[in-house]
């Protein structure tokens, strides 16, 4: 007995310090990953907007992403299980009515935001409300179709054109938070996802300005901004949630040059770049490898391409030439002018990140024959005029406006290029009217991981308005293919990723109103002492809250 | 031989005063300042370099894109480096398109793959005639109103100085950038068939608009000067009419500082047009100019730097020569310089 007793009382002994080793091992860990001020370059330009319900672009979705908060959220996760949207604000999926039409959120109770003050339904009615009201200015909904994305949501059209005080759609009670539709939209959990929807506290006022801080109900909130210079966000210190929130601060330095913070991440005088200068990508794969350590590529959900001003009446209004002209263009040329690791090269509307998406090689497959089989598949074109290439006066889209009219030329075509402003080439995209362009540069990035949002998005021709600009560049007006995007929008789960995978090809085949050339890749540079790079393919956005500093 | 000494000079009429005179050559006024700017080698120099050029960007750019085989817009994808994706450096042999190579002496311009050697002859060539004709049209207009304004004072005088004061108080700069966003397209394909590149005519247009003031100051306070000078009297005296005096009397004076103005004038309009160009108001892609073809080379200034340095280095010396000329030139007219 005493001897059983003895070794008991070791193995209790040693079962304990192994315990407490164990739970200081842990604690050091967790302290390992947890601290620092993150030095973040966004380099180039300031944001447009840092206002969750202004802001439109994938820089300050990345920037905003740790301040939010939504009713579903996508994890900080890479590759697949990235892109499964999650409830985050709510406590499951939503409860969706037979027809479709109503969803029903439960809410978790007690989450606090940076303000201290308790996160209910109001915030997340709030945020439709400042997405939608006319006192917000330009807000996104109004300068880039969010109405269109919205408009399924009941009563949302007389709330935007200022004619009722509520949106009839949205509602809360309790934990509950109920939205209506006019019609199924079977991606709005996705769409529900963007930062347009994050919880917003219901005294954040109506401006037509831009906002200095953000109340964050995510793990981090806006604490400071100075216009040109820095953006700071710090740690959400009432976040009770499951999201990292790994440094203390994150002070991002804007509006430098990317060579210049190239050498400072290098140096270690900055912690990330995340958009390299093309004709710095190759050297740094040779000094760093490509995903191994601190130089990243990794894809986008980005279609770059040349719309072709399909609109009756006009030079390409002929499918034919369209066709031809999307065999003429050197595509490998074109992308190139990205630098290495650029991007992929594409005939397709979809991205390969794209839920749907479906490899079609043999659309305009590029040879060394290509000029010939424009010329072939076009016909005389020496009736067409001169043919009006407008792109943005960015040095790449110089270059590729080069190449495309050099590419148009050798095929018989006469063009000319105008380089213009991005925001003058926004007021023109898709201007029926005071486009004034046959081909025009541009691209699209999906608000949230579905195939209508593309397809739908920008090329059913009912969206063209009388007047002004829209998301249908190209200003194609097809009856047949209307009808066919109405159908694919009206299936869900797997029928409906086919159905739009299919459409691709057959709206690029038939009738080729763009002619896309690269899916861009993101190209990211880390300091020497960053790890735990987590880039999600969903929002394409890297996850500032999950990089930990060595 | 006689010689005059300091301190010993002969009395006016006598044999020794007639020995001097004939010692002593007479020179005219052209002659002296050949004589002053020969002893300036610097100004040679430069004025050399001139010469050159114009003879490198008018004749050969031309005969260099006979000899290599093809155009300075002519895009060649082989001239990008395949492995890092940048433009090749300088003489690498391209592959063209039906199976032949063609020399790239100084590499390629950027990822579109032009010959940057080329680029830079005929953006020369266009650089000159942004410069050389805006500084024509510019001081041509300015000697004009300038002679004017000074000859004929009073209203003249005073609508040229208060139109000059408000040209200069204008915003040039936003001018240009307003002229390039509206009717830059237009105005860009003036080339009076061809004898100009596409865009220099908008820039010779908004030099001359932004260039004429200055001369026309310079000139107006040099007639404002001559006019009560004694020739200009005894021609007032002898009949002759105003256009008379300024065309043959108060002109030729004014020709000095005329050209020394211009001399740096040109310099300065080099600059101007590399300036618009590199911020893409000036000469258009893909028409080659100094300007544009720096613009492409920011992006490349860590990686392939030498994009910068031959462009940068063209615009230095061009600018460089016009000006030490210039100097030249200013030294040589003063006859005060004795040198």
């Amino acid at each position: 007995m005493p001897g059983k007793l003895v070794l008991a009382t070791v193995m209790t002994a040693l079962a304990a310090s192994l315990f407490v080793a164990g739970a200081l091992a842990g604690g050091s860990a967790t302290s390992a990953t947890k601290g620092g001020t993150l030095r973040y370059n966004h380099s180039l330009s300031d944001y447009e907007y840092i206002d969750p319900q202004k802001c439109y672009d994938t820089g300050c979705s990345e920037l905003l992403w740790p301040t939010m908060y939504n009713l579903m959220q996508y994890p900080e996760k890479a590759g697949p299980l990235g892109k499964r949207v999650y409830p985050e604000a709510a406590t499951g999926l939503p409860v969706v009515s037979k027809d479709g039409k109503t969803y029903v959120f439960t809410l978790r109770a007690g989450h606090k935001a940076s303000n201290g003050k308790t996160v209910t339904g109001q915030w997340f009615v709030h945020a439709f409300e400042r997405l939608l009201s006319p006192k917000m200015g330009d807000a996104a909904s109004a300068r880039f179709g969010g109405v269109s994305v919205l408009a399924s949501v009941q009563g949302a059209q007389a709330f935007y054109d200022g004619k009722t005080q509520k949106i009839s759609g949205i509602s809360t009670k309790g934990n509950k938070l109920t939205i209506k539709l006019t019609q199924p939209f079977p991606s709005l959990v996705s769409a529900l996802a963007m930062n347009w929807f994050t919880a917003t506290d219901p005294s954040t006022p109506y401006s037509e300005q831009d906002v200095n801080t953000v109340v964050g109900a995510g793990p981090y909130y806006i604490s400071s901004r100075e216009v040109g210079r820095t953006v700071v966000l710090d740690r959400n210190k009432n976040y009770k949630g499951s999201r990292p929130a790994n440094p203390d601060r994150i002070v991002v330095t804007v509006g430098g040059d990317q060579n210049q913070s190239i050498l400072q991440v290098k140096a270690g005088q900055a912690d990330l770049e995340p958009i390299v200068p093309s004709a710095a990508a190759g050297a740094l794969a040779d000094e760093f490898g490509v995903n191994k350590s601190r130089f990243f590529v990794k894809p986008t959900s980005v279609t770059s391409y040349w719309a072709l001003n399909s609109l009756p009446g006009q030079p390409l209004a002929n499918a034919k030439i369209r066709q031809a002209i999307n065999w003429a263009i050197d595509r490998p040329a074109q992308v190139r002018v990205s630098g290495k690791f650029g991007g992929r090269r594409t005939t397709q509307i979809l991205p390969p990140a794209m839920p749907g998406f479906q490899q079609a090689n043999n659309i305009y497959a590029y040879s060394g024959a290509n000029v010939a089989k424009a010329k072939a598949v076009a016909g005389d074109v020496s009736n067409v005029p001169t043919l009006r290439i407008v792109h943005s006066n960015s040095s790449a889209n110089i270059n590729r406006g080069q190449i495309m009219r050099f590419n148009l030329e050798a095929m018989g075509l006469k063009a000319k290029t105008e380089p213009i402003p991005s925001a003058q080439l926004f007021t023109r995209a898709g201007d029926k009217k005071n486009g004034n362009y046959d081909v025009l540069a541009i691209g699209w990035q999906a608000d949230y991981p579905d195939p209508s949002n593309f397809v739908n998005v920008l090329l059913d021709g009912r969206n063209i308005p009388d007047q002004g600009s829209s998301n249908n560049a190209a200003l194609f007006n097809s009856p047949k293919f209307n009808k066919l995007m109405d159908a694919a929008a009206k299936l869900s789960g797997d029928a409906r990723f086919a159905a739009y995978g299919k459409l691709d090809v057959q709206i690029m085949k038939e009738a080729a109103p763009w002619a896309p050339y690269i899916n861009a890749n993101n190209r990211i540079l880390t300091s020497a002492r960053i790890s735990n790079l987590i880039y999600n393919e969903a929002n394409t956005d890297i996850a500032l809250n999950a990089l930990v500093i060595k | 031989m006689s010689t005059v000494q300091e301190g010993s000079l002969p009395e006016a009429g006598s044999p020794a005063a007639f020995q001097a005179e004939d010692a002593v050559k007479a020179r005219g006024y052209w002659e002296q300042v050949w004589l002053r700017l020969k002893r300036d080698r610097l100004a040679l120099a430069g004025g050399g370099f001139i010469v050159l050029l114009f003879f490198v960007a008018f004749a050969g750019a031309p005969i260099a894109a006979m000899l290599l085989g093809h155009g300075p817009n002519d895009q060649f994808y082989t001239a990008v480096d395949p492995d890092t994706y940048l433009p090749v450096g300088p003489m690498t042999r391209v592959q063209t398109p039906d199976g032949g190579t063609t020399l790239f002496i100084l590499g390629a311009d950027s990822t579109i793959g032009r010959d940057l050697f080329l680029r830079l002859l005929y953006g020369a060539r266009t650089s000159l005639e942004v410069a050389v004709f805006a500084t024509l049209f510019s001081v041509g207009t300015g000697v004009l109103l300038g002679s004017l304004a000074g000859y004929f004072r009073g209203g003249i005088d005073t609508v040229v100085s208060r139109l000059s004061e408000i040209f200069m108080a204008f915003p040039a700069l936003l001018f240009i950038i307003a002229i390039s966003a509206t009717a830059g397209e237009q105005l860009n394909g003036v080339t009076f068939g061809g004898f100009l590149a596409p865009g220099v005519f908008t820039l010779v247009l908004v030099f001359s608009l932004f260039g004429w003031y200055y001369p026309a100051r310079i000139v107006r306070g040099q007639v404002l000067s001559l006019r009560e000078k004694e020739f200009v009297e005894a021609a007032r005296m002898t009949g002759a009419s105003d256009w008379r005096i300024v065309r043959s009397h108060l002109l030729p004076h004014l020709v000095g500082p005329v050209i020394v103005y211009s001399t740096l004038i040109v310099a300065s309009l080099v600059i101007g047009e590399a300036g618009l160009s590199f911020l893409g108001l000036g000469i258009q892609e893909p028409t080659s100019s100094w300007g544009n073809i720096l613009a492409q080379a920011p992006q490349y200034y860590l990686t392939v730097p030498s994009l910068m340095i031959w462009p940068g280095l063209a615009i230095l010396f061009a600018t460089l020569a016009f000006n030490l000329l210039g100097d030249g030139l200013r030294d040589a007219f003063d006859p005060r310089k004795t040198g």
